[in-house]
């Protein structure tokens, strides 16, 4: 049997010598390790308004001043006072309204159908019905990626035309992902987003409300998701209530 | 052998057994998925009852559900909370979430006698139950068919049952279907997967509290 020198007892023994550790040593250690967490802790606690405004930054993709000569109303709250300010400051502006499928409360009456609530409301604001053009399509109408490719179409048979979308501030970087997937390059380049901030919160300050912090989650959730699996939107089945009314009927 | 190499071996068997890993789960998708979201159903059948509860955030299906338990005769009236305006609402571009809903209730069948508006006003699920207890404090033997949808009702359970204590036998939850997606395909759908993802998140929220 062989015997290697390293594992014999005064081998070892000189071993744990050489690495003795002084007494104190490990208590200091911690202490050590304890003050940096502190410390650390306490400069995130007072940085944590640009760390957390930095947070959202990388969900927003806002092109202003943009400019162009027509205006899509395409989301953001309160979205149609900031569309009528930024056509009077351009006489020539237009605005264009994308018309899909009628949702399922239009279609039963229950809820004007949206360009109705457009045209009122920017009719409100001082926009003539003249300065107001509707672009139909079908497809549903609450998909992002149907809405793009039909205004994708509208902006190849305009050419010299630059559009301005408006889009929620926490949902911007995901429109513009879509936006440059459906339309081609050159027809891309002219659209510029503007990201209108909710009345409620914004990047400075959104973890102060529990709107702004689910907002937050789903632009990153959303982003992340466009990112990874592109358009998924011809996976839908609709809700048909009158076939679940004939379910809870057979269940009686 | 030097410690660097063989720290270096370690990281990639890791990362083999990781990446060996990562493909077993992507292809056993199909199977592992839908369970993830059917922990967050717990609805029942339903049972006759005296009320169904409309719980706010869903007024393009949850109304519909609660028109129809209405029309088949499981529920003798449906409430509806008064929930808290949305910026659009506020300012008169859209109406009411309420409002809506008992538009929704009257085009599908509910007579306005049948509507019935829970007290006080409700920005979350928790202020909803905090006004079925009230209600149920007047009537102590009403049951209550609570709809929802379907990723809702885990949470909508723990948050009724805390705010019910002993009365929470009297609620029961109803599954409103999803637009676009269910429990066997919902990570197919950007919709499907932010919904689940983000009903996680406040579902732990909620634990952690």
């Amino acid at each position: 049997m062989t015997s290697d020198a390293s594992s014999t007892p005064e081998s070892t023994a000189a071993s744990t010598n050489s690495v003795a550790v002084p007494a104190g040593y490990s208590g200091r250690k911690w202490l050590y390790r304890v003050a940096a967490f502190l410390l650390l802790a306490g400069a995130v606690y007072l940085g944590r308004v640009p760390l957390l405004t930095g947070l959202a930054w990388p969900l927003i993709v806002d092109q202003q001043p943009a400019d162009g000569d027509w205006i899509v109303p395409f989301g953001g709250h309160a979205q149609y006072p900031q569309i009528a300010r930024w056509c009077q400051d351009r006489p020539a502006a237009r605005v264009l309204l994308l018309r899909l499928d009628l949702t399922r409360l239009e279609a039963l009456g229950v809820e004007p159908r949206g360009e109705v609530v457009a045209q009122r409301e920017l009719g409100r604001q001082g926009i003539s019905a003249d300065a107001i053009t509707i672009v139909r399509g079908t497809g549903r109408a609450g998909c992002v990626w149907t809405n793009m490719r039909r205004l994708g179409g509208w902006l190849a048979e305009h050419p010299e035309t630059r559009i301005v979308l408006t889009t929620s501030r926490f949902g911007s970087r995901r429109l513009r992902t879509i936006l440059d997937q459906t339309m081609p390059p050159e027809v891309a380049a002219r659209v510029q987003l503007w990201a209108i901030a909710h009345p409620w919160y914004d990047e400075a300050n959104w973890w102060q409300r529990k709107e702004g912090v689910l907002d937050l989650f789903n632009g990153y959730i959303g982003l992340g998701y466009t990112w990874l699996c592109g358009d998924t939107s011809d996976h839908w089945q609709e809700f048909d209530p009158d076939a679940f009314d004939r379910t809870l009927e057979v269940a009686r | 052998m030097k410690p660097l190499s063989r720290r270096l071996k370690r990281l990639g068997w890791a990362a083999l057994v990781s990446g060996l890993l990562c493909v077993g789960l992507f292809l056993a998708r199909n199977a592992l998925l839908p369970p993830v979201a059917r922990f967050l159903d717990v609805s029942e059948p339903p049972l006759k009852s005296d009320y169904a509860l409309v719980l706010g955030g869903g007024s393009d299906v949850r109304p519909f559900v609660a028109a129809g338990l209405y029309k088949t005769g499981w529920v003798k009236q449906v409430l509806l909370p008064k929930v808290k305006l949305s910026p659009e609402a506020e300012q008169g571009v859209m109406a009411s979430e309420q409002e809506t809903t008992a538009r929704v209730l009257a085009a599908r069948g509910v007579p306005a006698e049948a509507v019935r508006l829970l007290p006080g006003e409700c920005a979350s699920t928790a202020d909803e139950a905090a006004s079925l207890a009230l209600l149920l404090d007047a009537e102590p033997n009403a049951r209550v068919l609570i709809v929802t949808h379907t990723f809702h009702t885990r949470r909508a359970r723990s948050i009724f049952h805390r705010a019910l204590g002993a009365r929470a036998g009297q609620v029961h939850f109803i599954a409103a279907p999803t637009d676009g997606y269910s429990a066997d395909d919902w990570w197919q759908s950007d919709d499907g997967f932010g919904c689940y993802a983000n009903e996680y998140m406040k579902l732990a929220t909620f634990r952690l509290r």
